[in-house]
């Protein structure tokens, strides 16, 4: 009764690589997408450096009349679908809109019109704020918006769960599927470069001054970065009889929340998160190949999630290979674990295993394999996602190959 | 719909109550919840009204130590849900904390937060934002806090899609449920009172008040915008047989649950409600039920002229000739429009009516509208007894859902 | 600006404030973490009210150092001597 969910398309918009193919090429190859940023003044901050997409053309995926009618971050999300329905070959004008899904996930929503309003009320007044953009700024216009450009109907919200919402996404989509409730979801995270979140960060001495090290002994923290990443998923008896590209099977997903404290993070409650992704998709700790990590480039966050790893792993831990993408993307808020899903499917298809950049000296705390430096070319059967976010709210997801 | 989820506990804040008995006695009172902002200055705009939770004290469900950080959404939430784990009898130890789940909908966590957070950022430079208020920017933060309190350490989840954001949580909520990922699940909504939120909806055009009477008079002919408000309202949700086991009081049944995303345009009602109409069909097949089972519609209209029109001719067409004879009442006459909230509001609210025998009036109903012409209990409740009820929530975003509950 | 006096006053009750303490419980020693129940938010919190309150910036790396009251004031004093 219970029906196989399989992953039939990919679509990112990252700092290295817009589209699937050219974010693959550059990750593989080690590729940063770190810069100076310069979508705000950052001269009165301590930091500087951040993943800012900066050659987004949004003209190519939306009209101009959109542009003036959306923020960035949905924008991205809807480029990040473009790219994706074109990887599947679909057509949203086929779907029926009763078995379909939008669900995104987010962390500061459309923090960028917000922020022009902020700014708008400081230095201007009140009476002096756009009306038009007032009515813009709300989470769940990410998928709205979505719904709207594609005129979709069904199932349509926003998971805004923070750092963890792409999987929170996937996870949700993974279940209506499953259960029979829809056949086809767009599922995924996106998230514009914030002011917000920059500042916040800077602010609690978390962000790295130049580059992001996860696991490195001498890590100094996180960078802000920005994207979407959109996974279509379909029942998976449907994709293999019509042929499609099939990336990988989605087993199931573990939750869990740290129930500790907002921005400190707590193994017991990530240990457990791994722990609920295993039982409930059956897998045991020596059949997993890869984890696209967490690993935020924080002393605390690599350090709980290494002692996460171990308690879960225990022996098998030096045979899993955890690499962090946020290396060389930074931190994508809503979209990391999009990303990173996507990263997950192109793992265990390609049999290649993305590297954990400027890693330079180990930490014999965080002594974990974590593909350093180079991607690898090794046969990956199953790879879990980790994401954890903000207030403690932790997932797993887990990817098979698909081998037919 | 499967697995025979139930409710348990029902925690609430509320302008005309707080607390599920005072909420219900409220109700069936027909207070208003509709009084003068005071949180801030409204002198500048041409509305002045609200249903903001007078002489809230979140130490007296809480106590008082560690509120100190958190902001308005956060204390409502918080007590909501403290008062709805009380009710269903639970404590969460830590031997059960991993099978606790949360599911919140709020739309914009605390936008006074995000937007307090961002200009003293502009005002005083980055290096003098206070770290404490960068966790409340983030929308999952009523939640997670939540999760900190009680202690609760399965799933938790924010829901974000606008007016239907605590239906679409409840759901939320279910699965997790049936998917056996949390065995109890504390679900709800959540929307504080602030001046970014309504002046949002002053700029869309959606307050009461400019074009009419600045009133809350869902179906009424004068009726001409929302009176924006606040509150939170918080179930706990279990299988029946978990419920049974531990010998809790079960106040209802969930049946069946129906939503649909209608794609038209951004803040503007889709005029003829294809979505809500597919919305509670969909619950009506969830649940296994024809119209005709259906005693009581706890509606959605939130006297905009369109909503309340659209809503009156959608149940006509799913009602048919039993669209005459079935009760329908807005609960947001007396609450406002409590936006993310409002779902789970009118959950609890028509708990109290399944469980005390009375429909909530739908109040300040005093014109007829020729258009809008079903039974809308107005102004005063009256005594029923009811088995089966449909639960609306919709908005001008696209989004529409539908929960059918019952009688245990 | 205040004598030294005011200076450790206005310290300790933005400290027992924040740390959500009886003031007297602020002993010039007496251990944040281990006695007063301080986390590294807590800590972080302290470090920005009191640079907002005296405007003055007090580097990360001064963080680790403040265990206790006593430790407060002297880094508070340094840093508003240089000011």
């Amino acid at each position: 009764m219970k029906r196989r969910v399989a992953v039939t398309g990919l679509g990112v918009v990252t700092s290295i690589g817009i589209g699937k193919e050219e974010f693959w090429k550059n990750l593989i190859q080690g590729k940063s997408g770190i810069s100076k940023v310069e979508s705000f003044d950052v001269s009165g901050y301590s930091r500087s450096f951040g993943g800012e997409i900066k050659n987004f053309q949004p003209l190519k995926f939306i009209t101009e009349r959109e542009t003036k009618r959306m923020g960035r971050a949905s924008q991205l999300a809807i480029a990040a679908t473009e790219l994706a329905f074109k990887d599947t070959k679909a057509d949203a004008g086929h779907l029926d809109p009763d078995k379909s899904a939008v669900i995104i996930g987010t962390t500061m929503g459309e923090a960028n019109i917000f922020e022009i309003l902020n700014k708008a009320w400081l230095e201007e007044g009140l009476e002096k704020v756009d009306p038009f953009l007032v009515g813009r700024t709300t989470a769940n216009l990410l998928s709205v918006n979505l719904g709207i450009h594609y005129n979709l109907g069904g199932i349509n919200m926003v998971i805004p769960t923070a750092c963890a919402a792409a999987n929170y996404a996937i996870g949700y989509g993974y279940d209506l599927i499953r259960e029979g409730r829809i056949d086809f979801a767009i599922a995924g995270g996106a998230d514009a470069f914030s002011r917000i979140a920059f500042t916040g960060f800077a602010r609690l001495y978390a962000m790295s001054a130049d580059i992001c090290q996860p696991f490195d002994k001498n890590r100094k923290g996180m960078l802000v970065g920005e994207g979407a990443a959109i996974l279509i998923l379909e029942p998976l008896e449907e994709a293999k009889k019509s042929g499609k590209r099939i990336y990988a099977e989605i087993l199931g997903c573990g939750l869990s929340c740290d129930a500790h404290h907002m921005t400190i993070p707590s193994e017991d409650g990530i240990t457990r998160c791994m722990q609920n992704a295993l039982k409930e998709t059956g897998v045991k700790p020596e059949e997993v190949s890869y984890i696209s990590a967490h690993g935020t480039g924080t002393v605390q966050n690599d350090l709980n999630e290494c002692i996460a790893i171990k308690n879960v792993f225990g022996e098998h831990t030096k045979k899993v290979a955890v690499s962090s993408i946020k290396s060389m993307l930074g931190h994508c808020m809503g979209a990391a674990s999009g990303i990173e899903a996507a990263t997950c499917c192109m793992a265990v298809s390609e049999d290649i295993l993305p590297p954990t950049i400027n890693y330079r000296t180990p930490d014999p705390d965080c002594d974990i394999d974590c593909v350093p430096n180079e991607a690898r070319r090794v046969k990956v059967n199953i790879a879990l996602n980790n994401a954890y976010a903000f207030g403690g709210n932790n997932t797993s997801v887990v990817f098979k190959k698909y081998e037919g | 719909m499967k697995d025979n989820i139930v409710i348990t506990g029902i925690g609430v804040v509320s302008s005309i109550g707080i607390g599920k008995d005072a909420f219900w006695q409220a109700l069936e009172e027909g207070k208003s919840g509709v009084k003068p902002v005071t949180l801030f200055d409204t002198s500048k705009l041409r509305v002045k009204m609200g249903t903001e939770i007078s002489d809230f004290k979140p130490e007296e469900i809480l106590g008082s130590k560690g509120l100190r950080n958190l902001d308005r959404a956060t204390k409502l939430l918080l007590c909501a849900g403290k008062l709805a784990l009380d009710d269903a009898g639970l404590e969460i130890n830590p031997e059960d904390a991993g099978r606790a789940g949360i599911s919140v909908g709020t739309t914009v966590g605390s936008l006074w937060s995000i937007s307090e957070f961002d200009k003293s950022a502009l005002r005083d430079g980055p290096h003098f934002v206070n770290p404490a208020e960068f966790p409340n920017t983030v929308i999952n933060s009523p939640p997670s806090q939540l999760a900190i309190r009680l202690k609760s350490k399965g799933p938790c989840a924010t829901i974000s899609s606008g007016f239907t954001s605590s239906l679409d949580a409840v759901k939320y909520g279910i699965d997790l449920i049936r998917n056996k990922r949390a065995q109890i699940v504390l679900a709800g909504g959540v929307e504080e009172f602030c001046e970014q939120t309504y002046l949002g909806f002053y700029k869309v055009n959606l307050l009461a008040g400019v074009k009419g009477p600045e009133l809350s008079c869902p179906f009424d002919k004068r009726r001409n915008g929302v009176i924006f408000g606040e509150g939170s309202a918080v179930l706990v949700l279990e299988s029946q047989e978990s419920a049974q086991k531990r010998g809790a009081r079960i106040y209802a049944r969930i049946l069946g649950y129906g939503t649909s995303f209608y794609p038209y345009a951004i803040n503007k009602y889709e005029p003829q409600g294809k979505g809500l109409k597919k919305a509670m069909k969909f619950a009506l097949e969830d649940a296994g039920l024809s119209a005709e089972n259906i005693d009581y519609i706890c509606a959605a209209a939130n006297s905009t002229e369109e909503a309340d029109l659209i809503e009156t001719e959608v149940i006509k067409e799913v009602f048919a000739k039993y669209a005459k004879t079935i009760l329908v009442s807005s609960t947001k006459s007396m609450l406002g429009e409590t936006f993310s909230a409002a779902g789970a509001l009118a959950v609890a609210a028509t708990i109290g009516a399944i469980n005390k025998d009375f429909i909530p009036p739908t109040i300040n109903y005093a014109q007829k509208d020729p258009a809008c012409d079903l039974n809308y209990v107005p102004n005063k409740s009256s005594k029923e007894k009811i088995n089966k009820a449909a639960v609306n929530a919709f908005g001008p975003n696209g989004s529409n859902s539908c929960l059918v509950v019952s009688k245990i | 600006m205040g004598s030294i006096n005011t200076v450790e006053n206005e310290i300790k009750e933005l400290i027992a404030q924040i740390l959500e303490v009886g003031s007297e419980k602020i002993t010039p020693d007496a251990k944040f973490v281990e006695d007063l129940g301080m986390d590294s938010m807590m800590a972080l919190e302290i470090v920005a009210a009191i640079e907002k309150k005296y405007k003055i910036t007090i580097p990360e790396e001064n963080l680790m150092k403040l265990a206790s009251l006593g430790d407060v004031i002297a880094v508070t004093e340094q840093f508003l001597g240089k000011k």
